[in-house]
């Protein structure tokens, strides 16, 4: 999917941006038109701009060139709120595994931002007998697995699917930390 | 324009329309394209046989459309020395830059693909990594800048010097500066020393050291 995404929509798309630009290079003076292109130009951009985001949100091409560590980093420089990453494991996994727990910490920060209130996160990812993956933030706390598929439920099936654990701490007024366990990938 | 000889093109893309394109604006900009590849491999050969001044490549390109541009580039240019490299990317990421610029970030750009069209801005790129500066995508430096960060010095920056930060951080010279913000060299030089004290950083007079010093301190 972010594949047609890219090699089709995002590259049609860019070939109407150079085209428009160049039709108003060649025709700086014609007036006749020119607003019309100009709102043209700016409409692809914006949709090509748009395009390059939620590929990004999607399934980044980073995941799949660099690895979890380097897609994390960049995910971390796309949130509105601090987000240190302070351990990232730099060898490759599995690539579904990469996924799964790509998705689970983009999730978890997404509820970070949405519900906790917090001024930072933290995100570390540590090795082992098992893999360990830690989120934590410094906001409101109380988030809790309820039966009305919150968040939290959707997040605890992601780690769930890898045959892991998902515990929660998250006290009220003192922050929530997630802590997943999972099996170490079978090399 | 000096009335040298054009600066010599290799293009690579494996998009035929937008490979036209691009090739278009180059020759309509005044550069001479004297060879074009549709994948890493033929780039590698391309650049060998033709020896250009610059090659102008996409990042996703066969064999494997990941990131085999930047891989090609980078042995394009362990083998000519003094080449320049223009990567084209769809990729917001400053990872790609930075690895890119890791091996020295003289004569190395990287654009966002849609800089094409931006008449301007892609041309003077060009010029520029031929004559062995840098060329960072305004964009992609931006977001490098303008991440969220806990207790940064960045945070000491006025305004007008993270302007001034972002656009050491695309590789301009104090002078391209000044002429951007349309006030004198003396005072981006005052707003540069200003920086390099509040971040700690050590000047470097070369441009491409700075750019790299930057970039290198917006990514940790």
């Amino acid at each position: 999917m972010t594949r047609d995404l890219h090699d089709g929509a995002q590259q049609e798309l860019l070939n109407v941006v150079l085209n428009l630009k160049r039709a108003q290079r060649l025709r700086p003076d014609a007036q006749l038109g020119t607003d019309s292109a100009d709102a043209a130009l700016d409409a692809a951009e914006r949709a090509l701009e748009s395009l390059r985001q939620l590929a990004a949100g999607m399934h980044p091409a980073i995941l799949s060139n660099r690895g979890l560590g380097a897609a994390l980093e960049a995910l971390a420089s796309r949130m509105p709120l601090p987000v240190r990453m302070l351990e990232l494991p730099d060898g490759r996994m599995p690539e579904e595994m990469e996924a799964s727990l790509y998705f689970f910490v983009s999730e978890a920060l997404t509820n970070v931002v949405k519900h906790a209130a917090a001024t930072q996160a933290t995100v570390r990812i540590t090795s082992d007998d098992r893999l360990v993956i830690e989120v934590a933030d410094d906001g409101i706390g109380g988030a809790e697995i309820d039966a009305s598929g919150s968040g939290l439920t959707s997040l605890a099936d992601r780690i769930a699917a890898l045959d892991g654990e998902l515990q929660i701490e998250s006290p009220s007024g003192n922050g929530t930390r997630l802590v997943a366990q999972v099996p170490l990938p079978t090399v | 324009m000096p009335s040298s000889a054009p600066i010599r093109i290799v293009v690579g893309e494996d998009q035929p329309i937008v490979r036209e394109g691009i090739v278009r604006v180059l020759e309509e900009a005044g550069f001479d394209v004297v060879g074009v590849a549709a994948d890493a491999e033929d780039l590698v050969r391309k650049a060998r046989a033709h020896r250009p001044d610059v090659v102008v490549t996409d990042i996703q390109m066969p064999p494997t459309s990941s990131d085999d541009g930047l891989r090609a580039a980078n042995q394009i240019r362990s083998e000519q020395s003094g080449i320049g490299i223009l990567v084209l990317s769809q990729y917001l990421e400053g990872r790609y830059a930075l690895e890119l610029v890791s091996e020295g970030a003289d004569g190395v750009g990287y654009l966002l693909k849609d800089r094409v069209g931006d008449l301007d801005l892609f041309t003077e790129a060009v010029r520029r990594v031929a004559a062995g500066g840098s060329a960072l995508d305004p964009q992609v430096v931006q977001t490098m800048v303008d991440r969220p960060r806990v207790e940064s010095p960045l945070d000491e920056l006025t305004p007008r010097e993270r302007e001034v930060l972002a656009l050491m951080a695309q590789g301009r010279s104090n002078q391209a500066i000044a002429d951007h913000l349309v006030v004198t060299v003396a005072a981006i030089e005052r707003h540069v020393t200003s920086i390099f004290s509040k971040l700690e950083l050590h000047q470097s007079p070369e441009d491409h050291r700075r750019v790299l010093a930057v970039l290198t301190y917006l990514d940790e």
